[in-house]
Formats: C-alpha cells, sequence, structure tokens
C-alpha cells in the first residue's frame, strides 16, 4: 500500500477512535478489511480499527439507513466518500435516514479510484481522511459517446440485446442504498411479469432507470453487482446529465434541493438550491 | 447497537458463491455478496441474495417428533433418540444391517456427510448409503471416472472466461448456474464461439453464436455424428490420442456408423449445422464442454457422459486451462456428499469399498468392522422397502416423496418400512410419513464446510444461534451413536471431523481449516504445503491413460405412443430450488414464482384448445398432475416441460422410474404424457 493510503487509514482510524471513545457515536460504520476484500462493518470498540479500510468500496448508506431505523436514539459516524454522502443527503431528503444522526468522517477517493468508477465528484463535502483530487471528471466519454451516437434502431439494438442478458437477480437494486421503495415496483405484476427471465424488455430497466432519474449519485454500485455485465451506469449516467443540463439538478448535492421531477417542470429550472 | 457480518458460502446451487449474512442483534436481516470472491466476485443471483429468508421462517423445526397414534408429537430429544437407536439397534438383531438404509445430504456440510456415512458404516454395518447425487450425476461419478480416473469438474470456474469455444449442453445455465452463466457471457464478450446443444430453446441460447435443438434421448447420436465427421475431416488430434489415450479404434468403428444422414433421422440436427459445431469445437485453441442434467438424467446417462469424454479426448479438449469437461453439479455441496463417501460403492475421497487396503486403512482408523460389498442406491433401497427388504431409512435432509422419480410408487415403499427417521429443518412431504423427526439446523446456525462444483472446498459459519431444539445433523448423529455404544463420536467441533477427514482421504490431505480461513482450495490438494488443483489430467489422467469407450445410441426407454402421445421432459427454474422447502419459504422468490406452470409449445396448446394459464391434467402411465400452462416456443411441439420444484404439481408423479443400468439414475428427463385441458376456470395470475 502507498504512503497515501497508510496516512488516510491513520487519519481514519484517529478520527474513529476519537468519536468511539468518546462516546459521541455508538459505532462507525465503514468498510472492513477482509482477505482482499471489504464488508460494511458497525466498529464500535477502539481494536477492532485495526481492520478499517479505506481503499475497499461498497456503498454503505443503506445500511446506516437500516441501523438508524432499528435503533432510535442511536448516533452513528459514517466513513464516507462523496457517492455515500450523496447516497445519505438523498435519503435525508427522503427522510428515510435523520441526518442529525449521523456524523460524517469525508473520505477523498483517490485519482485511481475515481476512474475506475468513472467519477465526477470523487470527494465529499468535508474531507477529513485524505486530499481531494479537486475539481475532476472521469465520465466514459468513449462509452457514452458511443451510444449517443448510435441511431435509434442501432441504439434499441443495443439495449434489446445487452438487457436480455437480464436474470432477474435484483443485485442492482438490492445494492443501490436508494432504489428502496417499501413496494418495488418491480415486483408489481401489473407492471413486469414474475417468474420468467429475462424480465421483458424494456420495462424492467426503463422502470429502474426512470425511478433513480432524480436519485442516482453516480456510485456504480450497481453496475459493479450486475453478474451479466449489463453497463446500467450508461443508463443512469446519461439521464443524469440531462436533468444537470436541462435543470442545473444533482443528486446528493444538498438536502433541500428538490428534484425537477417533482415540481411544475417549467419552474424547475428556477428551483435549483431552494425550495419550490 | 449490535450489527455484524459473516461470511459464508451460498446454500442453493453448486456455484459456491461468496455470501455475508448480515445480523443485527442475533437475526439474519439481509445477505451481501462477497466482493472479490473467486466465483461470484460481488454479484449473486436472486436466490444468494434471499439466502437468509428461509433461515428464521415460522415453519422451522423446532422440538423433535415422534409417532404417536397417527400424529406426529413433540418430545424431548432424549425420548426420541433412545427410542430410534432401541428400534435400529432391534432391526439390525432381527434382519441384519442391510435391511437399513441411509439417505444423506447434499444440503449438509462435509464433515455431516461423513459423520452418517462413519455412522452407516461403522455403527449400524450397512453400506446402504446413498444421496441424491443419484439423481443428479451419478453416471458423471460412474462416466468419468471410467474415462479418466475422477468423476469431477476438470476446470474451474473462472477459467471458463478463458475458453476460446464453450459447448453447452443439456443446461439451462443461466437459469440453474447463473454464475457460472456469467462467465460464459464473458468469454464470448472475449470472443469465444458459444454452442448451445438442447432440446428446449433456453436463455442462455439467445447469447450463443450456435443453436442446435436435438430430439430429446438423442445425445449418444449427434454426439458420435460429431466424433464421425471431425474424424472424416482429419480434425482429430491425433497426437494426443497417441500419447495419452487407449482404445481409440473401438470408438472410431463404432462412429463410422453414425453418417451425418443417420444422425439427422435419429436427432433431427441438420448436418451442416453439426457440422459447424464439429468443427467449431475441435478446432478451437480452448474448446470446454458444460453439462448438467440434460446429458445425465437418462436410462443412457453413462453412455452420454462416456460420449462426451470420448469427444474432448479426440480432439485433446482437455488437460490444459481453459479447457476440459465441466459438468455442473447441482447443490452446493453435492460434490461434498460424494467426496465423503455418502455413495454405497465408496468411502472418503472414492476409495472403494471392494478395495482391501482401503477397508483395512477406515477399519484401524475407526476401529471398527466395515462391510465389503457395495450397498442400494437410492432407487434401490426404495424399491427393497416395497420388497420388504429395507426395514429402516434414515434420511438426513432429503425429502425423496418430491425429489424421486414416480412419487406414489416412493409414498407405498416409504409406508412399508418399519421404521423411517428424517432429519431436516422443515417439514416436507418425506418428514410426514416419518415414524420419529429431528429437527436440524440450517446452514446459517453452523460452521463446517462445503465443497462447490469445482472442487472448491470452502467455509460454512456460524452466523446465529440454532432455532428452538434444533441440533447440526452432526451433533444429532455423533449422540445417536453414542447411545449406541459407539465410540469415535465424541466431536467437539467440525474441525475436529474435518481433521479426521484429511487424513483418511489423500485429496483432501492438504486442507485445513487455517488454510480455508484465507483461501478457498481446490482438490486434489495432498500437502500442506503444495496448492490446490485449478485444472485437472494436465499431464496424464488420473487414471494413467483415458480410455475410450464405443457406444452406441440407444432410444429413451418410454416415447410417446397412441395414448401418451407427448414427451415430458422435467428439471428445475431459476427461482426455486429443488423441492421447494427452502425457496417457497422465501418470500422473494415466492412472489416471483408461487405456483407451478408447465411450459407447451402454442401449436400443442392450440390443437388441445388450451390457452395461457389454463389449468391442464397430465397423465403418464404412473400417476397424474394438474398443472397451469405456460405457452412457449422454448419446447418444441410434441414436447412439454414441467419443473420439479412443487408439490402440488410434482412432476414425479409423472416420470418413470426405469434407470441407467451403470449409474441406476432414473430417466427424469424423458418419459410419455397425455395432456387434456382439466375442466373448470381458468387459473388468475
Amino acid at each position: 500500500m502507498d504512503e497515501e493510503q497508510v496516512s488516510k487509514e491513520e487519519q481514519a482510524r484517529k478520527i474513529s477512535r476519537e468519536l468511539i471513545a468518546g462516546g459521541k457515536v455508538d459505532g462507525v460504520l465503514a468498510l472492513l478489511e477482509i482477505r482482499d476484500h471489504v464488508v460494511p462493518h458497525l466498529f464500535t470498540e477502539e481494536k477492532e480499527l485495526e481492520g478499517l479500510s479505506v481503499s475497499g468500496r461498497y456503498p454503505v448508506a443503506g445500511v446506516a439507513e437500516r441501523l438508524l431505523h432499528r435503533w432510535e436514539d442511536g448516533k452513528i459516524a459514517v466513513l464516507a466518500r462523496g457517492c455515500d454522502e450523496r447516497h445519505l443527503i438523498e435519503l435525508g431528503k427522503k427522510k428515510s435516514v435523520d441526518l442529525d444522526r449521523i456524523r460524517i468522517i469525508g473520505l477523498a477517493c483517490t485519482i485511481a479510484e475515481a476512474k475506475e468508477c468513472h467519477c465526477v465528484r470523487p470527494y465529499p463535502t468535508e474531507v477529513e481522511v485524505g486530499r481531494s483530487v479537486g475539481n475532476v471528471n472521469y465520465r466514459d466519454h468513449e462509452a457514452l459517446s458511443e451510444l449517443i451516437n448510435m441511431d435509434i434502431h442501432e441504439r434499441r439494438e443495443f439495449w434489446t440485446k445487452i438487457l436480455d442478458r437480464c436474470i432477474k437477480c435484483y443485485g442492482c437494486r438490492n445494492v443501490c442504498p436508494l432504489c428502496n421503495c417499501e413496494d418495488c415496483r418491480l415486483e408489481e405484476t401489473r407492471w413486469i411479469r414474475v417468474g420468467e427471465i429475462p424480465p421483458e424488455y424494456p420495462s424492467f430497466h426503463l422502470i429502474r432507470a426512470f425511478h433513480m432519474a432524480d436519485k442516482c449519485v453516480g456510485c456504480f454500485a450497481c453496475q459493479k453487482a450486475c453478474p451479466m455485465g449489463i453497463p446500467l451506469a450508461r443508463l443512469h449516467q446519461l439521464i443524469k446529465e440531462d436533468l444537470k443540463s436541462e435543470y442545473g439538478f444533482e443528486a446528493g448535492r444538498d438536502v433541500d434541493e428538490v428534484s425537477p421531477l417533482l415540481v411544475d417542470p417549467h419552474a424547475a429550472a428556477k428551483v435549483k438550491g431552494g425550495r419550490g | 447497537m449490535n450489527y455484524k457480518t459473516i461470511q459464508s458460502t451460498c446454500p442453493y446451487c453448486g456455484c459456491g458463491c461468496g455470501i455475508y449474512l448480515e445480523i443485527v442483534d442475533g437475526h439474519l436481516v439481509g445477505t451481501m455478496p462477497v466482493l472479490n470472491h473467486p466465483i461470484s466476485e460481488g454479484s449473486l443471483c436472486i436466490k444468494g441474495w434471499a439466502a437468509h429468508e428461509f433461515v428464521e421462517s415460522e415453519d422451522r423445526l423446532k422440538r423433535p417428533l415422534w409417532m404417536r397414534g397417527a400424529n406426529l408429537e413433540a418430545t424431548d430429544w432424549d425420548s426420541a433418540l433412545y427410542a430410534v437407536a432401541d428400534r435400529l439397534n432391534q432391526i439390525k438383531l432381527e434382519y441384519g444391517p442391510d435391511a437399513i438404509g441411509f439417505l444423506s445430504s447434499a444440503k449438509c456440510t462435509n464433515e455431516e456427510n461423513y459423520v452418517l456415512m462413519k455412522f452407516a458404516r461403522g455403527v449400524v454395518g450397512t453400506n446402504n448409503i446413498d444421496h441424491c447425487a443419484r439423481l443428479c450425476h451419478a453416471p458423471t461419478v460412474t462416466g468419468l471416472a471410467q474415462a479418466f480416473g475422477s468423476g469431477a469438474m476438470t476446470n474451474s470456474v473462472p477459467e471458463l472466461e478463458e475458453a476460446t469455444c464453450i459447448l453447452v449442453t443439456g443446461s439451462n445455465t443461466t437459469e440453474n448456474h447463473p454464475m457460472i452463466a456469467s462467465r460464459i457471457i464473458r468469454a464470448r464478450e472475449k470472443g469465444a464461439f458459444v454452442m448451445v446443444i438442447d432440446p428446449r430453446r433456453i436463455h442462455l441460447a439467445n447469447h450463443s453464436d450456435m443453436f442446435v435443438q436435438p430430439r430429446l434421448g438423442t445425445d449418444v447420436a449427434w454426439i458420435n455424428g460429431m466424433m464421425n465427421m471431425i474424424i472424416s475431416e482429419g480434425l482429430h488430434d491425433e497426437e494426443f490420442i497417441r500419447a495419452r489415450t487407449e482404445n481409440f479404434e473401438a470408438v472410431r468403428e463404432t462412429v463410422a456408423a453414425y453418417t451425418p444422414e443417420r444422425v439427422q433421422e435419429i436427432t433431427g440436427i441438420e448436418p451442416d449445422l453439426l457440422r459447424r459445431a464439429a468443427r467449431a469445437y475441435a478446432t478451437s485453441e480452448r474448446s470446454s464442454l458444460i453439462y448438467t442434467m440434460g446429458i445425465t438424467e437418462h436410462t443412457t446417462g453413462t453412455d452420454n457422459v462416456l460420449s462426451l469424454a470420448n469427444l474432448a479426448m479426440l480432439c485433446g479438449q482437455i488437460g490444459r486451462r481453459g479447457t476440459g469437461i465441466n459438468p455442473l453439479r447441482g447443490q452446493n455441496n453435492v460434490q461434498g456428499a460424494c467426496d465423503m463417501g455418502a455413495l454405497p460403492d465408496v468411502l472418503t475421497g472414492y476409495q472403494k469399498v471392494t478395495d482391501p487396503a482401503a477397508i483395512a486403512k477406515f477399519e484401524s482408523a475407526w476401529g471398527m468392522e466395515l462391510p465389503t460389498e457395495p450397498g442400494l442406491t437410492v432407487v434401490e433401497m426404495i424399491d427393497a422397502a416395497m420388497d420388504g427388504d429395507l426395514k429402516a431409512l434414515y434420511v438426513m435432509g432429503e425429502n425423496p416423496m418430491l425429489s424421486d422419480p414416480d412419487i406414489n410408487h416412493v409414498k407405498e415403499a416409504l409406508s412399508n418400512l418399519e421404521l423411517l427417521v428424517v432429519q431436516d429443518i422443515f417439514m416436507n412431504q418425506t418428514a410426514e410419513l416419518a415414524h420419529v423427526v429431528f429437527p436440524a439446523q440450517s446452514y446459517a446456525e453452523k460452521a463446517g464446510t462445503v465443497t462447490s462444483t469445482d472442487r472448491r472446498v470452502q467455509r460454512v459459519r456460524k452466523a446465529i444461534d440454532g432455532i428452538g431444539e434444533a441440533l447440526t445433523d452432526w451433533e444429532i448423529v455423533s449422540r445417536l451413536a453414542k447411545i449406541m455404544g459407539a465410540s469415535g463420536f465424541d466431536y467437539e467441533t467440525p474441525i475436529e471431523i474435518f481433521e479426521e477427514i484429511r487424513t483418511l482421504t489423500p485429496s483432501y490431505a492438504g486442507i485445513t481449516y487455517v488454510r480455508l480461513d484465507s483461501e478457498e482450495v481446490q482438490w486434489p490438494c495432498p500437502t500442506e504445503d503444495g496448492p490446490g488443483t485449478e485444472y485437472m489430467h494436465k499431464d496424464s489422467f488420473t487414471r494413467g491413460a483415458g480410455h475410450f469407450t464405443a457406444v452406441e445410441w440407444k432410444p429413451p426407454v418410454e416415447v410417446p405412443d397412441e395414448d401418451y402421445p407427448y414427451f415430458l421432459t422435467t428439471g428445475r427454474v431459476h427461482f426455486h430450488y429443488h423441492t421447494g422447502t427452502m425457496t417457497r419459504r422465501s418470500p422473494t422468490l415466492n412472489r416471483e414464482m408461487a405456483a407451478a406452470a408447465a411450459d407447451i409449445n402454442p401449436v400443442d396448446a392450440e390443437a388441445l384448445g388450451i390457452k395461457s394459464k389454463d389449468m391442464m391434467k397430465v397423465s403418464s402411465r404412473r400417476g397424474e398432475v394438474k398443472i397451469r400452462a405456460r405457452l412457449t416456443t422454448s419446447v418444441p411441439p410434441g414436447t412439454i416441460f414441467i419443473p420439479f420444484n412443487f408439490r402440488e404439481s410434482a412432476a414425479n408423479a409423472l416420470t418413470i422410474s426405469a434407470r441407467d443400468p451403470v449409474s441406476k439414475i432414473p430417466e427424469f428427463k424423458v418419459c410419455a404424457v397425455k395432456i387434456e385441458k382439466a375442466v373448470g376456470r381458468r387459473v388468475g395470475v
């Protein structure tokens, strides 16, 4: 591990240790390193912090939500990358988590990490661990322009073919902290036939894409979880970019920023940063 | 706050995916994929994601039950165990040890299979032990052992990605081994030529370069046909045949008669199509064969497997990275249950009961006298119960009342027993007939090891405490053994059992729990400092020379006629697992598919006046079931498909128990049925 990562680990452990020792939180939610991978873990004792990872990636906001639901008076710290923080902010908007009960420990991604996730904002609002790489844009230009440059028939064929691989594992939904409606539309027989793979084209994936349109923060977890190599992030990325260019909206930026999909579309352009 | 995650191995299919169970205050709340896992790499299928859901079901068996009058009533462990011990002793005394049979479990750990195997052979003194591998890959075990000396998947799952040509036959891979299908898709993205040869147009066919649809039960014919073409075009690997194999001439002579025209007549395959497949397989740099039950579950199951082995050896497509023969094992631990000797003719690691040296080794290690005649297989035990020769059957984690062929016959046979003991996590159709039922712990409540399809030994870890009074299967059997006065069952932990296993099993000798904490190890692994084996038969086959066996095509035992004009083929569906005891109690999975449906071609449906979702009555010479129709062109006209997962529309009420003479596997894949529209209203979704 390089020096930067070592010092990040030390920073993260130090802050976590202080928070746990000071009794300010019930635990620190972060990734625990096991062999060559990581898993979400609630660190409640100082001695456990040896295993805390700053290099692994897996969305933890959904776990935070479940923990805070379960323990109504609980307070936790979350070691959060930019995407984790954006997840938490979106959950805050939905009133699904109480952000006052979360102490975010901001973790900046390295350039290599940001590139791997095609990230356009690889840092949280306030960085406490590591150094922000600043304004970068590692958007997957090549793949996205290939898609945009297709005519409608080519594009339909591309998606028809690749979405036909789907085995309906729901991994894209399950791994996403924001795709968590109590009554999932993907499970409604009115929209999607049950008991068959692949799920019918295009409703399954388009319903999900539309539902995530104003929520997706671009963490790439869905694409990584897909066993069939479906490039789901491309679908989400293009919709996200439209919302940004048309309405100036970006999911996960500010808990008070209202989705343009929830207000009068003509007024939407003006609601940036304020309540509609 | 008490939140933790425990790494384990998925309890469903043989892929062996890595899962994390999420535990809050001692209860399971979720499943997550293990990132970087060699098999699943951070993904899971729908069953894997739902692996926690059935564990704490209200329906779990929580106390021992015994038959009082006509009912099963709750009792305590000692009463139930002593009662079973007494009855087993009596039956053994009166009728001899071979009047007792054991069904072990491909859902249980290696340690548990080993302990039951030791109990059956050492304490009771019978080789009557078998398990559901008989109903899935018995022909693989016998066929590949005959050809190569070892009946396991030759390559590793990750290696499939390196294949340049993949021939998938009789495997609905995306539905039944999803994480292996993912490798096939990736191999194809890297340029591999993927062929699907299957009587049904399965999902994977959409993602292949070639789909070939032979008639049911004609596998030997098309494989011989391919070999005929390869030899006549000189595409076979003469150097490999000369250096590594024996008996090739016999095969050359036999396949000479399988001309393209004759093969087309039997199989319905266009010669040009088959030729393209033959050329692709023979000439590609690294060709891999993948197969499952579509090859094995026939009266010619062993012949089918031998034919695939012939094909691989003919082209030298085995013994290198990314090329070989890959039978995908069904259950999470069916490979392990076989490895542990839960089979009537072998001890652990396939050491034969007829081999005096092997028997002597086990007798001295266990301090017991052991039987040396091979015992009865699953279906033979049922027949013996019917005939009154088998008096007691001890079933650990199996449900023959739904998984075996011709279940009306099974029910009659089981009802004939003087003692039926069932050890399970849920009440099931078999347990309903039992005299004593022991509640067992599920995978999430215990520790141990399982061996997944590519010979990969992996850990299962305890995530929550046992439900109710349930005990692990190894504890139950060990307690019973001790009550029956046996020594050698004083195990405190599964580690002690595993240590005993590896000292007696050369292929497992180098595997330890300590190693398994930091890696998954593939057998054969003879030494602790040596690596496991990624792909087998590298420089020579396990048996020395690879053995060609000439095989003639034989038709299925029962084919359509005037009275029963349709083919029935059976199998599994993506959203359920086997007899459904776990998946149907899992809300996510049950929501996807709450009831069975039979696949029928629209042409047949129209001729019969059947519309989508109509109820049909499907009958064979053995029984009948009512089942909803699903119109689909995935089955050809003249053939219907019924999944065997559903008790209320049990496919195995229809299937035939005719079996392969060598491996004793029943012909689940082919029988003849008639179809009628059932009287009554259409059933809603």
